[in-house]
This record gives structure tokens, sequence and C-alpha cells, in this order.
């Protein structure tokens, strides 16, 4: 193997890996501050995509967003944390207090009821969009071109990892959401309006979700299945990284993403194993995860 | 994180994701009385109707659809109207049986159409044969059709073998190069189709395999197959891809020039109307592909009432599997009416004689089973691939309609019946 090959293949790992670092990271918020196992959130995903490309390609009084990629994506992903919203408010609230299957049952319905509505409304065709003319074009490497928009998804994840960092280590917002997540009961009695701070983080990990769908549809086909292949390496990224850890959730998936390009280069038939034999070995290593914490026993 | 540790958590991920997706299934059918003399002759329909097979289980479906309703509204047959009771199987065999025995025993079907890949295929031939019901399908298993053919078990598509030696002919005829890359989904369809083309061409042809690659089936990631198969610079790239991973491969290879730094790019997945429509402009041009149907051809009065009626019933004109759907009714009804029952026994028997006249097939070449072959002799179409000014999706030039025929169906099947 080449550089040229070497560095093609590293950069192809890393903007799969970012793709799934959005997608995982709302995952782990959630898990993380909620406690829930969001399993519709493959399904959010689905619903980003959806949305993008039906905005997109809109027409009468929503016309003037035809075209309108930059626009598009953050309205699929505010649209999507609606929905989330919604679900937090209405449906995964009376659950927090039972026990995690009630949970993972509810959220599993979730994604039956989400996936069939797709199906109804949109159809069961694949759809197909394609990468916005601003990134349509190639970078010159000197040694090797490479297209624009995997380089573009690499840049927007890593500049949402980091604003995330941020906001979780150095705003008022951020402690508010971690101590409600280390303890809902002092919290409350600290004054915390925990309930709200729920819905807001359900609307905010959703809208992530939203987002990495909308990024990964024009790359991408667009199908009501598609959350169901993205939650797998999603929550595989979550347990690697370790339960409710944002570095957790970014190393896991760029660890994912980089193995498997390289694991290609040697030999193509290692590449799908990959995700479940890093999260074999790590959990052997390390139970907890790469960033997990301890939990000690009650 | 409250409550919940490491193991609980894993062990929830596992249970989760083995819980398979459950899809809707409807019932157009009613429940008065099957096959009564005088009522509607009832026809199951149990095909896939979602998850990543839809694609081609849907438009079989609305081919059914489109054939009944055009027979209905000319009287039935022999007065009675057919009248469909639809299942979505998911391309789940087991499911598939499950619902077969549904309509056969509580809708008292007389046949069972649809289709919905080889695996599911293979569990309704068996059924079929066990339980005595005609099973009318779509699968590509040679053997299903050859040594493992079954009485009441009869194929409306060529299989895989069949498809990749007309391809490499059409192929040997149209396309300049000897270095030839592959890449095929990775299941028994993909390894075999691309296995199929390879020897064909070896045979026709000096040619050099410079690249197979094998993607899992829907990965949605095809960067460092492009990468591998750009490297080895071919001038012909084979791909059976199909469905959402034709749509991804496309959508990724565009992005890396992929087209311009090959020389042609030959589809054999043969469902070409099913992405093209998707794809639109993002379609490279000068593609060489196969199609079961392409709606526009042939130029002939019975395609131009099949569109018609399709687009009068679906709002839409009909994709690739349409005319498998089709030409599953057209058959059955025209086998009722020779039998003059739809005792089983007698309709299979005319199944096995009768020639039908279809929206695919030339003037003067009508349509039957070969005799110890349970597949229909059928018609592939090709063309190259370029823009349009009458259509949304990129359209097909120098279009050709190849017949498999004794030329490239096989003399000994292994049928016996």
């Amino acid at each position: 193997m080449d550089i040229a090959n070497l560095v093609i293949a590293l950069l192809n790992g890393v903007s799969n890996g970012m793709l799934l670092f959005l997608a995982a990271v709302g995952l782990t918020l959630i898990f993380g501050v909620l406690g829930v196992l969001n399993f519709a959130h493959g399904s959010l995903y689905m619903l980003g995509a959806y949305f993008t490309y039906f905005l997109l390609n809109s027409t009468g009084k929503m016309g003037f967003l035809n075209g309108r990629f930059w626009v598009v994506i953050f309205l699929a992903a505010i649209l999507v944390s609606l929905i989330g919203g919604f679900i937090e408010r209405f449906i995964i609230r009376f659950v927090y207090d039972h026990d995690h299957s009630f949970q993972l049952i509810l959220t599993f319905a979730l994604v039956l009821v989400l996936d069939n509505a797709a199906r109804i409304f949109w159809g069961t065709h694949f759809r197909s969009l394609s990468v916005p003319d601003s990134l349509a074009f190639q970078v010159d490497f000197i040694l090797f071109t490479y297209p624009a928009y995997p380089l573009f998804l690499i840049i927007l994840g890593s500049g949402i990892g980091v604003m995330l960092w941020a906001i979780f280590n150095y705003t008022r917002v951020g402690k508010v959401i971690r101590a409600a997540a280390e303890d809902r009961g002092i919290s409350n009695a600290l004054g915390i309006n925990v309930p709200r701070l729920f819905t807001l983080t359900f609307i905010f990990g959703s809208a992530l979700a939203g987002l990495a769908g909308a990024l990964a549809a024009p790359y991408q086909s667009i199908s009501p299945a598609m959350g169901q292949s993205i939650i797998i390496d999603a929550f595989i990224v979550v347990v690697l990284g370790g339960l409710g850890s944002f570095s957790g959730a970014f190393v896991g998936a760029m660890l994912i993403g980089i193995v498997q390009a390289i694991s290609f280069q040697i030999n193509p038939a290692l590449e799908p194993i990959i995700p479940f034999a890093l999260m074999a070995g790590i959990l052997l290593i390390r139970p907890t995860g790469i960033f997990g914490k301890e939990i000690p026993n009650d | 994180m409250r409550g919940l540790d490491r193991r609980t958590y894993v062990k929830a991920i596992a249970a989760g994701s083995t819980i398979g997706m459950a899809g809707c299934s409807s019932n157009n059918g009613s429940s008065d009385g099957g096959d009564g003399r005088s009522g509607p002759i009832k026809v199951g329909v149990n095909t896939v109707l979602s998850g990543p097979f839809s694609p081609y289980g849907s438009p079989v479906n609305r081919g059914i659809k489109t054939a009944v309703q055009e027979i209905n509204d000319n009287g039935g047959i022999e007065g009675r109207e057919i009248e469909l009771v639809v299942k979505d199987n998911e391309a789940d065999p087991n499911k598939a049986v499950t619902l077969a025995r549904e309509q056969a025993e509580q809708e008292n079907v007389v046949a069972i159409g649809g289709g919905a890949g080889s695996s599911v295929g293979q569990a309704l031939s068996e059924w079929g044969e066990r339980e005595g019901v005609i099973i009318l399908d779509n699968a590509f298993l040679p053997s299903l059709t050859g040594e493992d053919c079954r009485r009441h078990y009869f194929s409306f598509s060529t299989d895989t073998v069949t498809i990749q030696q007309m391809t490499a002919a059409q192929v040997e005829k149209n396309v300049e190069g000897t270095r030839i890359a592959g890449v095929a989904p990775d299941y028994s369809f993909g390894r075999s189709s691309w296995n199929a083309f390879k020897d064909a061409m070896q045979e026709r042809r000096d040619v050099e395999i410079v690249s197979e690659q094998f993607p899992e089936f829907l990965a949605g990631d095809f960067q460092s197959e492009i990468q591998a198969i750009l490297d080895a610079e071919p001038d012909i790239v084979h791909s059976s891809l199909f469905s959402g991973d034709m749509i991804s491969f496309i959508n990724q290879a565009n992005e890396f020039d992929f087209f311009e730094q090959i020389g042609t790019y030959v589809s054999s997945s043969t469902t070409y109307l099913g992405w093209a429509t998707e794809l639109g402009s993002s379609m490279p041009e000068d593609a060489y592909v196969s199609c079961w149907y392409y709606f526009p051809y042939p130029d002939r009065q019975i395609n131009k009432d099949f569109v018609e009626k399709h687009r009068e019933v679906h709002g839409s004109s009909p994709q690739d599997s349409a005319a498998f759907g089709y030409a599953q009714i057209k058959f059955l009804a025209k086998a009722i009416r020779e039998a003059g029952s739809t005792n089983t026994d007698d309709v299979i028997s005319a199944l096995e004689s009768i020639e039908v006249d279809l929206p695919n097939t030339l003037e003067g070449q009508p349509q039957a089973f070969r005799p110890n072959h349970r597949v229909r002799n059928q018609a592939l179409s090709f063309g190259w691939t370029t823009e349009s000014d009458e259509y949304d999706f990129y359209e097909l030039t120098e279009h050709e309609m190849v017949v498999a025929g004794d030329k490239f169906l096989p003399e000994d099947t292994g049928c016996s019946l």
C-alpha cells in the first residue's frame, strides 16, 4: 500500500467515523443524562434524511427551500428535534421511574411506529439526493485528489464535537445537565427544573440524530429502514467509548471508522466484523468502555 | 448514570438487535367463500412490500393489480372477477410460508403469485408442492427451475446464470475492453452473478480480472471499494448491485469522478428503472445496463396498453419487475380459461402448454414455459444510459431486446416431472 492509498483510506475511515459519531453522540447524551436506552434514535436519524430530501425537493409555498442545502439540513434537524420533544414529553417521560425493560420495549415500539409511518407516508422505495453543488468537487492534495463532501463531514463533525465538549465542560448549562445526570433528586432540591432539562436534552439529542441523517442523505440511499442499520453501529460506539461519555463516543466512532478502512486494505472480508471485534476486545480489557466510569455496586 | 449497568445495557442491545422489524401487511381480499363457482376467483399475492427488497416486490404487486384491473374491466374470467389477497412477506421465508398457508386455508386462493427472492422462492416451492398450491414466482436460483423443479412451481424470471450469460454476450458485442472489475453484494445472489458473468466473459474474450469487490449488502459506504476499483484501472466495471446499494454506490462514485476514470460501467441488476428514476441527473452517462422490462419498448400496441393501464391504476409508469406480476396474472387467467375450471391439476397442465403474448415480448414471439423447465422464455432489455428530454430519468438508447431462448437456456435442465 503506498502513502497516497494509506492517506485516502484514513480519510475514508475518519469521514465514516465522523458520521457515526454524529449519530452516536445524541444517543450517548440521552443515555448519559436521562438514563434511557433510546432504540428510536435510528428512526430519528432516518427522519432527518427524509426531511432533507423533501425540503430540498419542495415546491409551491416551500419552493424557496429547493436546493438550499445549508438551510435545509438545519431545518431538518429542528423538525426532528420537535418530534423528539413530543416523544419525550408525552411518551418517554412516563417511564423514567419504571424498569429499563419498559423503556426498551417503549422505544422499540417507537421504532415500529416511526419506520412504518415513513413507509405509509413516503413509500418503501429508496430515495436519492445529490451532494450540493458547492461541495461537488475534488480537493487536490498533490499526491491524490479527494472529494470535498467527506472532507466537509470531517470538519463539521469535529466542530460539533469541540462545541459539545466546550458546552459540557465550560458553560453553566453543561454543568447543570451534568449535575442532573449525576443526581436528579439533589438537582431538583437545588432549584433545577429537572423535567424541563430532560426534555431539552432529549430535544438536543434528537436534533443531533436528525442532523446526522441530513448529512448522510446526499451520500447514502434514503429508505425507511436506514435507521436500523445505523442504530446497531451507534450502540456499539456508545459501549466502546463508555456509556454516556462524549469523548468516548468520538474516540469509539473514529476507532471503528479508521480500523475498518485500514483492514479493508489488508483483507476486505475483515471489514464487517471489525466493530464487533473491537467491542469484544475493548470490553475484555476495559469492561466499562474506553472512557466509562466504574459503577459502584448497590 | 442511573440504575443501569453495562451488562444490562449490552444485553439490551443484543436483544433489541435480534428482534426483527415488523412490517405492514394488508389484505385486500374478502372472506366471501373462496372458489365458489359463481363468486370471484381469489388469487394470493405473497411478495415483499417493506424493507430493502421492497423496490423489487412493490412493482410486482402493481403489475399484478394492473393485470387484474384489466381482466376485471373486460368481464373477468368467464364472468368471474379476480380478487386479490395481498400479503407482505418482508422477504422472510418463514413468514412467506405462514402467509401462504393463511391465503390457501382461509381465503382458498387458486394460486399464489408475487415473488421475493430465492430463499422465499425455495420455501414456497417446497410448501406449494406439499400442499398442492400453485406458486407463481420470480426467483433467480437456477436449481429451483432445474434439478429441484416441482410441478406446482413456475418462475417468471430467467435465472442468474442465464442473465449473466446474456449480459456477457451483449458486452462482447457492444463494449470494448479486456481489464474487468466486478462489484457485487456479498451474498449468494451477488457472488453467483459475478462468477457467472466472469466465466462467460472468459469464454468469449481474453480478459483479465483486475478487481473483485463484495461489499456487505446495504453497507451504505462504498468509498473503499470505489478506491480499490479505481486503483485497478479497469476497462469494464461489472456491477450487480441493486436497490439502495446501487444509489449509494453511484452517489459516492460520482464524488470520486469514478465514471470519468473507468472505461464502461455495466450494470446487470436488471432493475434499471427502480434506481434510475431516483438517481435522476446523478446517473452516469453511457453506462451499459440490462433490465427486465423497459416500458418505452417494444413499440407494440400490447405494451402501450399495459403502460396506459398501469398509469391509470397506479398513476405511474411500470417499473422493471411490474412485467413479472402482469405476466403471472395473464398466464394464470389464460390457463384457467383453457382448463375450463380452477382445478389445480388442470390449471397446471394448461400453464405447461399455453403461449401468452405480453408487453415485453417481440412480435410473433409469445412466451411459454419450456418442457421440463419451470422457467418462462424471458426477454431482457439492454441499452446505454443517456440524458433524456422526455423523462426525468436517464433513458436507454440503442435499446435491444434479447430473448433467452435455446441459445442461453440450458438444454438439459435436470428437471424431470
